[in-house]
């Protein structure tokens, strides 16, 4: 299953969910995955990876700069967390999303809850909120 | 006078005709070098652009452009790019017969002196004598005439010739690299000799443009810098191909220096055509480079052949690094340092980072617009017009900096300097952004002890 079909079944699994949900959102150079305004009213950004994922992490940090919380959703591997991802997790302060196939749809398991940010670059996220609430 | 020219700058786009003619007309730069590509193909332009810069140039002739492979001579419709087409028509043959037949040139179709003096006089005549005819030509001539008498406007006729001629060249890479460089000797020899008969002995410098593997590999590399080096001719211009100087492992920067080394003689300048704040540095080394040219801030490196354009994104150039950061990175030094969005409004990060007038705005720098969704449905954002000209001015202002700061400072206090903000934005930036730093200090360290007025303090 490929990263963009992921996307596209958790993008409609979130709209059922939230009002505001964007798949593709562009912030910054980059696009992040999905990004949603959950019931505290606050901006989660998830970055969707097969493998790889270090660039994840580095995505998921950029996105630090914009949204409340920022996740990372990797394959439910059974094998758990690795050390290295784990230290990095805890340092960092991003989520963790663990993403399984079930049939037709695609569920969710949050392993590791993200840190909320204690800083937001406002350009930016003015810039995305447009967006969100359009 | 060529030994003067430290700084020079590449121009790349009649976009960009507003910077050295702006804010950036007098004391930001020694020397322009224009692409022979454009001269051709907008001759008149470019003409007018020379009567008011004032300033020493050289054409690049590009004549390797037509040794590449047809998809890089060939525009969409499958007919010779227009550019290349005209910059042939000024050449003559054998490259502008080649193109007719859509085939790229070879060393072999070189096969008569005739053939080599006749190319030698095209390229050379096209850069000496192109612009003064077409002034001479245009309603302008008139008014050139006017300017060139008038004491006041500063305007001699030498301001309408090139600084130097710079002989046809041809990329060394390769099994061929021999050949190459054979025909480029020869090519310089003959530039020099036309020079000496038909020119008035104007300088003559020779492009050499090497591959990073002629570059790593010890003979060869000794083997091509030293044919060159005695040379004739008064000076040259160094490009090895995609050498992207921040990027390099320190074996890569230091095979560089041992070119240099071998390239360098007294009499002869060296200069660099596409560098970054590693060759200024090297202008401070005994006998490697004289100066050192960059484009508009997507210039200070190339590959030889055109890569495609890319998406283009907001970069910052962050002085203490002496590179071009993702705008998301400078936000993260911003957050880390808490230093808020003033920019050089905040005196901790004028002191620190830049204390021009664009960083007073330091949320222009990131102003973008979503672009449309592609084929994967992925939507960017895309700088505006408004940030790429904002941060060019702050580009281009650091340059000067970073030459007068070479210039006035020993190397030891430049390389301490580098440490110093190697360890400073480490915890933000991270060892990939950092490194760079810490290679170039290792590379040039042991030049400090033999670097005239470098001692250390």
């Amino acid at each position: 299953m490929l990263e963009i079909q992921i996307q596209n079944i958790l993008f409609r699994n979130f709209k059922k969910k939230y009002a505001h949900v964007l798949k593709e959102a562009p912030v910054f150079s980059r696009s992040i995955d999905l990004v949603y305004v959950n019931k505290e009213r606050e901006v989660i950004s998830i970055e969707i990876k097969i493998n790889d994922w270090r660039r994840a992490i580095d995505q998921a940090a950029d996105h630090q700069l914009v949204v409340d919380r920022s996740y990372i959703c990797l394959p439910n591997k059974k094998k758990g967390v690795s050390g290295e991802l784990s230290n990095l997790l805890d340092s960092t302060g991003i989520g963790l999303f663990f993403f399984e196939k079930k049939s037709k749809t695609i569920e969710l398991e949050e392993i590791r809850p993200a840190q909320k940010t204690d800083f937001s670059w406002q350009p930016s996220r003015e810039q995305l909120e447009k967006l969100l609430y359009a | 006078m060529l030994n003067n020219l430290k700084h020079l700058i590449r121009y790349g786009t009649h976009a960009e005709k507003d910077f050295f003619l702006g804010d950036f007309s007098s004391g930001y730069y020694d020397a322009v070098i224009l692409n022979g590509n454009m001269v051709a193909y907008s001759l008149g332009a470019i003409s007018a652009f020379i009567l008011r810069i004032h300033s020493p140039f050289l054409i690049d002739p590009q004549t390797h452009a037509f040794q590449h492979e047809t998809e890089y001579l060939l525009g969409k419709n499958g007919e010779p790019k227009l550019s290349l087409s005209k910059l042939a028509t000024f050449f003559g043959d054998p490259v502008r017969s080649s193109l007719a037949k859509k085939r790229k040139i070879s060393f072999s179709d070189f096969t008569s002196e005739e053939s080599k003096i006749n190319f030698v006089e095209n390229v050379s005549k096209f850069q000496v004598e192109a612009i003064t005819n077409k002034l001479s030509s245009q309603e302008e001539a008139e008014y050139v005439q006017y300017a060139i008498k008038d004491t006041d406007s500063n305007l001699s006729e030498r301001d309408l010739k090139p600084a130097a001629i710079v002989a046809p060249y041809f990329f060394i890479s390769g099994n061929d690299y021999k050949h190459w460089l054979d025909l480029n000797i020869d090519l310089v020899n003959k530039t020099k000799k036309y020079s000496t008969e038909k020119c008035g002995s104007m300088p003559v410098v020779a492009q050499l443009v090497v591959s990073r593997e002629i570059l790593g590999d010890e003979s060869k590399r000794e083997e091509v810098f030293f044919a060159y080096s005695v040379l004739g001719c008064e000076g040259f211009l160094v490009w090895v191909d995609s050498f992207v100087e921040d990027e390099m492992p320190e074996k890569e920067l230091n095979d560089f220096i041992k070119a240099l080394s071998t390239l360098k003689t007294s009499n002869k300048t060296v200069h660099n055509l596409y560098g970054g704040y590693f060759s200024i540095l090297l202008t401070k080394l005994s006998n490697k480079l004289d100066g050192v040219c960059h484009g508009l801030e997507y210039g200070e490196s190339r590959g030889v052949v055109p890569i495609g354009g890319g998406v283009p994104i907001s970069k910052y150039y962050f002085p203490p690094l002496h590179k071009r950061l993702k705008y998301a990175d400078l936000v993260k030094v911003l957050r880390a340092n808490k230093w808020g969005n003033n920019g050089s409004k905040n005196a901790e990060f004028a002191s620190s980072v830049c204390d021009c007038v664009q960083c007073t705005d330091i949320s222009k720098f990131g102003d973008s617009k979503p672009g449309k969704s592609d084929k994967r449905g992925v939507r960017r954002n895309y700088p505006t017009i408004e940030a790429k000209q904002h941060s060019l001015k702050h580009y281009l202002y650091s340059k000067v900096r970073e030459f007068k700061s070479v210039k006035k400072n020993n190397l030891s206090l430049l390389i301490k300097d580098m440490n110093d903000q190697g360890k400073k934005y480490l915890p933000a930036l991270g060892e990939e952004n950092v490194g760079n730093l810490v290679r170039w200090k290792n590379v040039v360290h042991p030049f400090v002890e033999e670097t005239p007025s470098t001692k250390a303090p």
